[in-house]
């Protein structure tokens, strides 16, 4: 299969393999995980960034709410947010496949072949009811 | 700990002036300021030589708005700071007055919030951190998103959420300072396509311009310079808070609201029952719903069985958003809190005119800025 380039790098992995993974980081101090990563330090105990460690998070979880955009230059899409097995609830783009999400459906998370900015093909990270 | 409002010197709002808020027009700042001051003025029955500091909530305008502004009501050279807070701007130089006067560091001071509708610069956006959504997350999808939350598990309809729309227009067509000044039936409300979710145009706030002005004093000025004591209003709690982290998918804007207000009302003695008027940020319909049930006005799930009851108009249980809200009155920034003070005093003086909330003594203003913070004050009548 070809290797598409990631839209976003630092969030997952995007080789192709079934199961993406989403790059989250959890604090050595005080156990908070979080999703997106970043390296500034941990919010809910101000430990510093060198102990906010790397862990990869399942791409599973469970729909808390989605919404249909209508009114966006990008429209339309779906939004939805999804508390991951991990911890985390996390806010990502929604694949319905013509389906009407109700809170509480299994997600699990897909990649995504769109036209990059400049033509190339990329991935993007989504999420798709997990029967899907 | 450190201390609480009341556990300083009284707090007295004594004049309030308001520019009506309105769609962005050749009008300069300097001219809403100054209206929205000199209408404080002559409200309270003060001359500006009197006014010891002043505070200017602002978060579009840019660099040195203060005395661009008031230098037109003779320069007095008295200390002038802006202040930005996001959407709680006008909120927390109203606090800042409070602060200034309760401390004893002035006896009168100003709050005005004024702003234009610029693109602001955010922050947030500037803070190098990516996410899988991007520019698709604006503030509608995000409360669209919580309406869908929240509508899933208290069963609540789309028909119901857009009733707050159609109270808060109902309120914001007897207010000659609002943006949106004609009242909307449901039909109006669901008339359009969403623009997410469930949430359409007449759900969402209009961002305008305007400005508002309130002015505080302590005792010792009322005294001193025979202001009518039985039109003020004191400010018994000032509580301004900034979200923590919350567990799991919890709704943190609810969160910040419910921590903030329950600290607001315990340093004011009061408790929710107390409460005659609330000036709630309901820049999206369901976040009426959403705030007072976190304030504990009523219990989770019951704020909309309660809205289509009638509990929260105007001679309702508790008069939610009698201006119309930034819904209907709108949200212009900086003036939003400062505005919100300048009803609740209105109401508490018996003022409001076609908007009278029968026998109100006491109120609470909420505001919510994105980051986020949270602010609220519990003010009641004179006794
Ligand atoms: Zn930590």
């Amino acid at each position: 299969m070809t290797r598409r380039v990631p839209v976003e790098p630092t969030l997952y992995d995007a080789d192709g393999s079934a199961a993406p993974v989403l790059h989250g980081r959890r604090c050595a101090s005080c156990g908070h995980a979080f999703f997106p990563p970043q390296g500034y330090g941990c919010e809910a105990c101000g430990a510093l960034p060198e102990l906010l460690a790397p862990e990869e998070m399942p791409g599973a979880g469970t729909l808390v709410a989605s919404v249909d955009v209508r009114s966006h230059p990008l429209a339309p899409f779906t939004v939805g947010i999804i508390a991951l097995d991990a911890g985390p609830a996390i806010r990502a783009v929604i694949e319905t496949q013509g389906a009407t999400l109700t809170p509480g459906t299994r997600m699990r998370a897909t990649l995504v072949a769109t036209d990059g900015r400049d033509g190339s093909e990329v991935s993007e990270l989504r999420f798709v009811a997990a029967d899907s | 700990m450190g201390a609480a409002l009341r556990d300083l010197r009284p707090v007295h709002v004594v004049g309030v002036g308001l520019h009506r808020y309105q769609r962005g027009s050749d009008t300069t700042f300097v001219t809403l300021g100054l209206t929205a001051v000199r209408g404080a003025l002559t409200d309270a029955g003060l001359d500006w030589p009197e006014v010891e500091a002043a505070y200017t909530g602002t978060a579009l305008l840019g660099f040195a708005v203060g005395r661009t502004m008031l230098r037109y009501l003779g320069a007095t050279g008295i200390p002038m700071v802006q202040v930005e807070n996001a959407s709680a701007s006008g909120s927390t130089a109203f606090r800042m007055a409070c602060l200034d006067v309760a401390t004893g560091i002035s006896d009168i001071a100003v709050a005005i919030g004024v702003d234009k509708p610029e693109m602001p610069r955010l922050a947030p956006a500037r803070a190098g951190l990516r996410d899988l959504v991007g520019s698709r997350m604006l503030p509608v999808t995000h409360f669209a998103l919580l309406a869908d939350e929240y509508m899933h598990r208290y069963g609540v309809t789309p028909e119901q959420v857009a009733l707050v729309a159609v109270k808060n227009h109902r309120n914001g067509a007897r207010n000659p300072f609002a943006h949106r000044q004609k009242e909307r039936t449901l039909d109006d409300v669901l008339g359009e396509d969403p623009l997410a979710g469930v949430l359409t145009r007449l759900q969402c706030c209009p961002i305008g311009e305007g400005a508002a002005a309130v002015i505080v004093a302590s005792d010792s000025a009322v005294e001193r310079l025979g202001l009518n004591r039985s039109r003020s209003v004191q400010v018994l709690s000032s509580v301004l808070a900034s979200e923590r982290v919350y567990p799991g998918a919890a709704n943190w804007d609810a969160e910040l609201t419910r921590e903030t207000t329950a600290c607001a009302l315990a340093e004011a003695g009061i408790g929710t029952a107390d409460l005659d008027v609330i000036e709630v940020h309901d820049a999206f319909s369901i976040e009426e719903l959403i705030y007072l049930e976190a304030m504990g006005v009523c219990g989770q799930g019951e704020a909309a069985a309660l809205l289509t009851d009638g509990a929260w108009d105007i001679g309702g249980r508790c008069a939610v958003s009698p201006s119309g809200g930034l819904l209907s009155m709108g949200h212009p920034i900086g003036p939003t809190g400062v505005g919100q003070v300048v009803e609740i005093t209105r109401q508490l003086r018996g003022e409001a005119g076609d908007r009278q909330h029968p026998g109100a003594r006491t109120g609470l203003a909420h505001m919510v800025g994105v980051g986020a913070v949270c602010a609220v004050h519990v003010l009641r009548t004179a006794e």
